[in-house]
């Protein structure tokens, strides 16, 4: 039995239709319906559309493949959003927490319960700022915020155990919480409710708002509306800005102030116990692991949001691949840059923290001599191992590494013949470019050669100076009409290249009139004189009187004139 | 302290001032990591440090490399359609390298002055040698000239972080045709829009309409003798025709901005006015072509086409302000030029009138009355001129005497907000009809007067 040919949407032609409209009579796909319980809508008439009967002949395994694929990738969007994405913001903000916390048990005595409370407030606060302009708890978020700080301060102060340590946790957690915040912010993506808006265009759209205008009626669910020109130009501002919000560059200016963290904490665990080290070295894995993730899902899912907005219809695959992607590259050259020779994380122990009487009361030590020679012999076994570390994060830590060890070769293989293939690939399009290296290399060396030399470039230039420009007018003077207004043409170009504005070759004088920058615009007046006398002089067989060629050089005079005046001005602003 | 003022001049400055700052921003950056780099012998900071430029190496190449061998094109069904029509738009993104473009972004652009039914964007991965395109319907709701592209291909790498725009080098324009009434009720006094009936003054006569002889006089031109009659009376005999009749119109439409703003300041009737205004126009033109008889048009407005660049290159660029610097309307031309349309008839004419039409933008160079001075001389006797605007003023008056006593006969459209709840004294003393239009209506009922 032949499988009957499919309809085809009307709108979007190469994809099949599932439903009709009962009212306009069109065809068609997923993306031209609405769905408001079991019914179903036209995005194009708002008319009740049915669903197309489909054959129920058996599928192949290939177009079962095929659904399977798409149903994994539908769920794997808000997996990404409501799951890793809040996860890894979670981890990244966690992670410069422990770093913290790591650098504060230099100097401080280690509490794992200063860092599960620490850990559990940096997570309440990536949720809270996340979900606060979403959904119903829109105006609470900062009643939320003040209970958790209440309840975080009161904790706090259960397990500090002298004030200085107080003032420390409450300063690392303000830190936590003004950093989760800003991330969270700068994933703030908006509402994940579709606005529905009714799609009429054109003329039927002009009439509709004319009739609505007309009656007074009230604004029409799905119509856009009207708003004064100020809203709309302030609307449009924003639009601008949210065009431009890249949230993956605002994720890495954040995290480069993790980085400088890192840089400022580095001298102190360095001289702190080799644990403090151990850990800090996780927790910048762990960071940079996870702004990594951040940055690939948030700039993906900010991009699919950009195509859903006006009806359009992106890729499923994409934000995962890219997200998936991006967290293979992050394992791969994480684990492979902890193979680089040189790089320090272990304690050298100088620094130890301070134990109050509280911590030495509870350890029983039965010999202080003994436990040093505990601590001595544990030391030599874990550089004995190559930094193994009986913790988990020495666990973490070493899992990485051995992991980076193993991958290095191969990764250096591949990243050689991955660029030859490539290079391969693309040499087509590449061999008659230069990518603009050339040029760039041209454009250094300039500036390189006018910084070394800058009077050079002044008297090599074959801009004329300023006051020759002027000084020829006293020659052009006793000039004949039309040579005059030849030579003051001349002049006036000649100005304009020293301002800057060098006169393109094969362009006509009008066409440098207008494409003259709008820094001119005070000089508009006699250009536009200039210019027209020009033109008539040199293209045209009229012969110019002796008005016409004082009144150019009134025109060069006027050009001197308004610079002065406009340099002066200038100056005194 | 920056004035805000000079801010928003100058855009140019703007821009690079910007760069500058971001330019000492980065360079402060990355002294500074130097200087960390050299203090720290080795640890965070340089296993951070290497991660970070190894990935960014990565995502550099990527975002280059996605953006090699692509290639974008458009097509559109029509480009020059009627009010109230449809054009079917398809962008064809192509990746004509061996290679995937990952997570390509394209954007087209339209201009907002249309409804775009469909999406304009779209985020793929294209496959090598593969290409997607993507379907999209515009319809027009406004008389004019836009532009349509260039799109815009958006490559990052797997961060997001390292961007690269390539603006296309196709950019189509599309021109909307002004909306015509037909005006047809008319035509009592004749089969001629413009009746031809001798002028009431006129200096000129017209050589086809050969009236009788008279004996010559001296300053009589030699081409004038009629040798025949002149044998046969004996005395040298001139021939004397009829005087000129006119032939057709010369629409000259008001497109100065205060004209209007001195009628009413809501935008929204600004715009109305400036389609009836354009409407009427159109819809006279083709009333007098249909009639076989000459329009021509000269406005005080600008052609739309004037605002934007002749060449557009395309290219990839890093940044989106380096796109939307490159994408922006050119700068206005200093020099006016009055949109003017040389009298002619038949459809070529009728074509070239509408999209003229469509074409006119305000402009605040020239006001009308300045401009029909300036053009006085240069005005063509034998066609009426159809002055249309919202505004008269006693400049304007003058103007018309003026070209009342130079021979030419003037009619004033004299187009009113339909809101308006009486119709002010028009304020003519020249003998020169003023016909008032306020709603379509009117325009139909001008067939039956004589203009």
């Amino acid at each position: 039995m032949r499988k009957k040919s499919p309809a085809f949407c009307s709108l979007h032609r190469g994809t099949e239709a599932l439903y009709e409209c009962s009212e306009c009579q069109k065809m068609l796909c997923s993306q031209c319906i609405r769905q408001d319980m079991n019914l179903f809508f036209c995005r194009h008439c708002g008319g009740s559309a049915t669903v197309l009967e489909t054959p129920s002949e058996p599928v192949s395994v290939k177009e079962t493949a095929r659904q399977i694929s798409r149903e994994f990738q539908v769920l794997s969007l808000p997996l990404i959003n409501h799951i890793i994405l809040p996860a890894a913001v979670i981890l990244m903000v966690g992670a410069f927490l422990f770093f913290l916390l790591d650098v504060r048990s230099v100097f401080f005595s280690e509490s794992m319960a200063i860092r599960r409370v620490a850990f559990c407030f940096a997570a309440a606060t990536v949720l809270i700022a996340r979900y606060n302009k979403m959904y119903s708890a829109k105006e609470r978020h900062w009643l939320y915020t003040f209970v958790l700080a209440f309840a975080t301060s009161l904790v706090m102060l259960k397990f500090s155990r002298n004030p200085q340590d107080f003032i420390v946790n409450i300063l690392v957690v303000a830190i936590v919480w003004w950093f989760a915040t800003r991330i969270t912010e700068c994933l703030d993506i908006g509402e994940e409710v579709e606005r529905e808006v009714l799609r009429i265009y054109g003329v039927e759209r002009l009439d509709w708002e004319r009739v609505h205008r007309k009656f007074g009626l009230s604004h029409v669910s799905g119509l856009p509306k009207r708003e004064p020109e100020e809203a709309e130009e302030k609307k449009s501002e924003k639009a601008r800005k949210q065009l431009n919000w890249n949230p993956s560059s605002a994720v890495a200016r954040l995290a480069v102030i993790g980085l400088a963290a890192f840089a400022l904490g580095e001298p102190v665990l360095l001289s702190g116990p080799p644990e403090a080290g151990l850990r800090a070295i996780v927790a910048v894995v762990v960071f940079l692991l996870a702004t990594g993730v951040v940055m690939s899902a948030g700039s993906a899912i900010g991009i699919y949001r950009r195509v859903r907005k006006p009806g359009g219809s992106p890729s499923l695959g994409v934000v995962p691949a890219k997200t998936a992607i991006a967290f293979i590259l992050l394992i791969v050259v994480l684990s492979a840059s902890l193979t680089v020779p040189g790089i320090a994380y272990r304690g050298s122990g100088e620094l130890t923290p301070q134990i109050d009487q509280i911590d030495s009361s509870r350890r029983a030590k039965p010999d202080d001599k003994q436990s040093e020679q505990m601590d001595e012999s544990k030391a030599s076994k874990d550089k004995g191992r190559g930094g193994k570390a009986p913790s988990s994060p020495g666990a973490f830590f070493n899992f990485i590494a051995s992991l980076g060890k193993l991958l290095l070769i191969p990764l250096v293989l591949l990243g050689i013949g991955g660029f030859i293939y490539a290079l391969v690939k693309l040499f087509p399009f590449l061999k008659d470019s230069t990518l603009g290296i050339k040029g760039l290399f041209h454009n250094l060396l300039a500036r390189l050669r006018s910084m070394l030399h800058p009077q050079r470039k002044e008297r090599d230039s074959d801009v004329p100076r300023r006051k020759d420009i002027f000084r020829a007018l006293k020659v052009i003077e006793g000039q004949a009409p039309r040579e005059k207004i030849l030579l003051a043409y001349e002049c006036l170009q000649a100005f304009f290249s020293l301002l800057g504005y060098k006169r393109p070759a094969d362009n006509t004088p009008y066409e440098i009139l207008r494409s003259l920058p709008r820094r001119f615009e005070f000089l508009k007046e006699p250009a536009v004189s200039l210019t027209e006398l020009y033109v008539q002089t040199a293209y045209s067989r009229k012969p110019m009187t002796s008005d016409e060629g004082r009144n150019a050089l009134e025109q060069i005079y006027k050009v001197k004139a308004l610079f002065e005046s406009y340099r002066k001005n200038k100056s005194q602003n | 302290m920056a004035n805000p003022e000079n801010r928003s001049k100058d855009p140019d400055k703007d821009i690079r001032r910007l760069r500058r700052r971001q330019y000492t921003i980065w360079g402060i950056f990355f002294i500074s990591l130097l200087v960390l780099l050299s203090v720290y012998t080795g640890g965070f900071f340089l296993y951070s440090a290497v991660a970070v430029a190894v990935l960014l190496l990565f995502s550099l190449a990527i975002s280059s490399a996605n953006l090699v061998g692509i290639k974008v094109q458009r097509d559109l069904s029509a480009s020059e359609i009627k009010w109230g029509e449809t054009v079917e738009a398809k962008l064809t993104v192509i990746n004509q390298k061996s290679l995937s473009a990952f997570w390509l972004f394209w954007e087209d652009y339209v201009d907002k002055a249309l409804d775009v039914e469909g999406p304009i964007c779209h985020f793929k991965t294209l496959a090598p040698n593969k290409s997607h395109k993507l379907p999209f319907r515009i319809h027009s709701t406004h008389r004019g000239f836009f532009k349509i592209g260039p799109a815009m291909v958006e490559s990052s790498g797997p961060f997001g972080l390292i961007q690269r725009f390539l603006v296309g080098q196709q950019v189509d324009f599309l021109t909307v045709l002004p909306r015509v009434v037909p005006v047809e009720k008319g035509l009592v006094r004749g089969q001629r829009p413009i009746h031809q009936i001798p002028k009431r003054m006129s200096i000129f006569e017209d050589p086809s309409r050969f009236l009788g002889v008279r004996e010559y006089q001296p300053g009589d031109s030699l081409r004038r003798i009629h040798w025949k009659a002149t044998a046969r009376s004996r005395t040298i005999q001139v021939k004397i025709f009829e005087p000129a009749v006119l032939l057709g119109a010369l629409l000259t439409v008001d497109m100065h901005p205060a004209s209007y703003l001195e009628v009413t300041k809501e935008k929204e009737k600004v715009d109305s006015l400036v389609e009836l205004a354009i409407t009427a126009a159109a819809s006279l033109g083709e009333y007098i072509i249909t009639g076989d008889q000459r329009v021509g048009l000269l406005s005080n407005g600008e052609d739309a086409a004037e605002q934007y660049k002749e060449e557009w290159k395309g290219g990839i660029f890093r940044r989106i302000d380096q796109v939307r610097e490159y994408s922006r309307m050119d700068l206005r031309s200093l020099t006016f030029q009055p949109v003017e349309l040389a009298p002619g008839k038949g459809q070529p004419q009728l074509e070239q009138l509408h999209a003229a039409l469509a074409r006119l933008v305000f402009t605040e160079n020239y006001t009308l009355p300045d401009l029909l001075m300036t053009e006085l001389p240069r005005l063509p006797r034998s066609l009426v001129l159809v002055v249309i605007t919202p505004h008269i003023d006693q400049a304007l008056n003058n103007a018309l005497g003026s070209l009342q006593r130079s021979g030419i006969e003037t009619a004033v459209v004299w187009v009113r907000d339909p809101e308006e709840p009486f119709l002010p004294e028009a304020g003519i003393t020249h003998n020169i009809p003023v016909y008032p239009v306020r709603r379509d209506e009117d325009l139909v009922q001008l067939g039956a007067i004589s203009i």
